[in-house]
């Protein structure tokens, strides 16, 4: 008896744990947005701004590497929109039918070396090949790791750094963060030297225990980044309005703050 | 207290059943999905012998053989002292060895930075030493112990408990000496315990994700072990990451049986 009440008593438990940990009944539409690890407080903010236009429509975001959001799309994640921070991830996407054709570059991005506060090693980004030095860079297949092994080639070919100067920067890295947020956070507990991170990634009060070198222009790459709405989207008028508002004044006015630059169209 | 009909058990047979069926569906359906789909995908062959998976599973077995060396070393001894120890400090030392079993791999690995990192607690004072823990195969040991350690020492002390004091008694008493008593008599009874502990522990370690991102970095070939490496391929060539998890899993259950049976045979010696 005492068995049996226990056990009602447990199932009832479990009901209330369900009921509880149900999420509140989404009414006036709702978007689900798959956005890239570097967009992750500036899409909060823009999203927010949205939501305070739109007050029924419930946002919510999915942040990961580009090419990790890219493969859980392609396994079919349900989402409405896609923010890539490279037009690699949603080229793939579309051949795989997962998108819409109509992808929009709403801003571009720049990447900028990083150094720890606590180092000494690194003064300028001739140092990165020096021996001994550490260096975090993202995963080479996640567009942060891309751009910054771009930016090691630029600096390689040009006569200021010399040709060895990639394959000694390349032996100096230490580990390939799953994304940028891990690149800058491994720098910033001084556990490597320096990082190559977007420009975006430091602007706005998250650059604590970091010093920002920036690099000049010949060197640097411009990241662009588009967004896409899903072939499978719930609601695609909803959508294009989140859409629009991305190239608005006052979305690009928030991308401006954290970092981002203005793509001329 | 009445003897309880047959009859009477079928209810409790048959809610065994549904449960067992339904544990059965939930975990298997899962891997068998895993399975079809990597089977299936272009290139999952070529995959399964390429240079990423095999230099990943070789440093996953690696490391987590040394890890698990550790950890017996460690951990026995250790276990043997909390299953025979009557001081009150022993209840906090249970709170301690079953702490990493509720800490999220992550947090495990961030503390471990703050500790062993080049800016860490005990790491700042080995750095002018020229020792540096982090980003190298070390970091990945630290990690792999951190987490497997508990499910050893747990399982390995209550293995000793369940050993009657008497027998080591009897054998002290005879004149046979502490040491060898343990090794003759102590071990050979918790044996099956151990061995359980052990490939729960093996299991944890080489399933380790968390704790090794955060602390030792992903660098293929000094850091990068299956799950990392599998979460790389992720990003890139899903049938590279396919072939490696079919990989992992076969490997796992490979040595999980091997162990089980090990297991059994110690305990059917005991009967």
């Amino acid at each position: 008896m005492i068995q049996a009440r226990a056990y009602i008593s447990f199932a009832a438990a479990a009901v209330v744990c369900i009921l509880a940990c149900s999420p509140a009944s989404v009414s006036n539409g709702s978007l689900t947005i798959f956005a890239a690890a570097s967009l992750t407080d500036t899409f909060q903010d823009i999203g927010a701004a949205f939501q305070a236009k739109h007050s029924n429509v419930h946002i919510s975001f999915n942040f990961a590497a580009s090419s990790t959001l890219r493969s859980q799309i392609e396994q079919g994640a349900k989402a409405d929109l896609f923010a890539s921070a490279d037009t690699r991830q949603t080229d793939l996407l579309y051949r795989s039918n997962a998108i819409f054709p109509l992808q929009k570059i709403f801003t571009s991005n720049s990447l900028v070396l990083v150094v720890s506060e606590h180092s000494e090693m690194v003064r300028s980004p001739a140092d990165l090949a020096n021996p001994e030095v550490l260096l975090a860079l993202a995963l080479p297949e996640v567009p942060a790791g891309k751009y910054a092994l771009e930016v090691l080639e630029q600096m390689s070919v040009s006569d200021e750094f010399g040709r060895s100067f990639y394959q000694k920067a390349l032996a100096n890295v230490a580990t390939y963060e799953v994304n940028v947020r891990q690149v800058l956070a491994k720098v910033a507990l001084g556990e490597v030297d320096a990082g190559i991170v977007y420009l975006s990634d430091v602007t706005g009060g998250r650059d604590e225990g970091i010093k920002v070198i920036r690099l000049v222009r010949s060197h640097n790459v411009t990241a662009l980044y588009p967004i896409a709405i899903l072939i499978d989207t719930h609601d695609v008028e909803l959508a294009e309005q989140f859409v629009n508002f991305l190239i608005s004044q006052r979305a690009q006015a928030i991308l401006a703050e954290h970092g981002f630059q203005e793509v001329l169209s | 207290m009445k003897i309880p009909r047959i009859s009477g058990a079928y209810p409790l047979l048959l809610t065994g059943g549904i449960t067992t069926s339904i544990y059965i569906l939930f975990i298997s359906l899962p891997l068998v999905a895993l399975f079809l789909r990597a089977v299936s995908t272009e290139g999952f062959l070529a995959a399964l012998v390429g240079e990423k998976a095999l230099v990943a599973i070789r440093l996953s077995l690696f490391t987590s053989c040394i890890s698990m060396g550790a950890v017996a070393l460690v951990g026995t001894p250790f276990a043997y002292f909390l299953a025979r120890s009557r001081l009150p400090a022993v209840r906090v030392l249970d709170t301690l060895v079953e702490l990493p079993l509720v800490l999220p791999p992550v947090v495990a690995g961030l503390a471990m930075l703050l500790a062993f990192g080049r800016r860490g607690l005990l790491g700042q004072w080995l750095e002018p030493f020229g020792i540096s823990i982090p980003f190298t195969f070390i970091a990945v040991v630290f990690a792999q112990v951190f987490v497997a350690i508990p499910f050893y020492i747990r399982s390995a002390r209550l293995g000793f408990q369940a050993v009657p004091l008497e027998y080591e008694e009897i054998s002290r008493t005879l004149g046979v000496s502490p040491a060898r008593t343990f090794w003759r008599v102590t071990l050979p009874l918790a044996w099956p315990s151990l061995l359980g502990g052990f490939a729960l522990g093996w299991a944890r370690a080489i399933s380790e994700f968390g704790a090794t991102v955060m602390f030792a970095g992903n660098f293929p070939g000094r850091t990068q072990t299956m799950p990392l490496a599998i979460l790389s391929a992720l990003e890139s060539d899903l049938s590279v990451a396919l072939a490696m998890a079919v990989l992992l899993t076969m490997v796992a259950m490979v040595v999980l049986v091997g162990l089980g049976i090990l297991r059994e045979a110690k305990a059917r010696r005991l009967q």
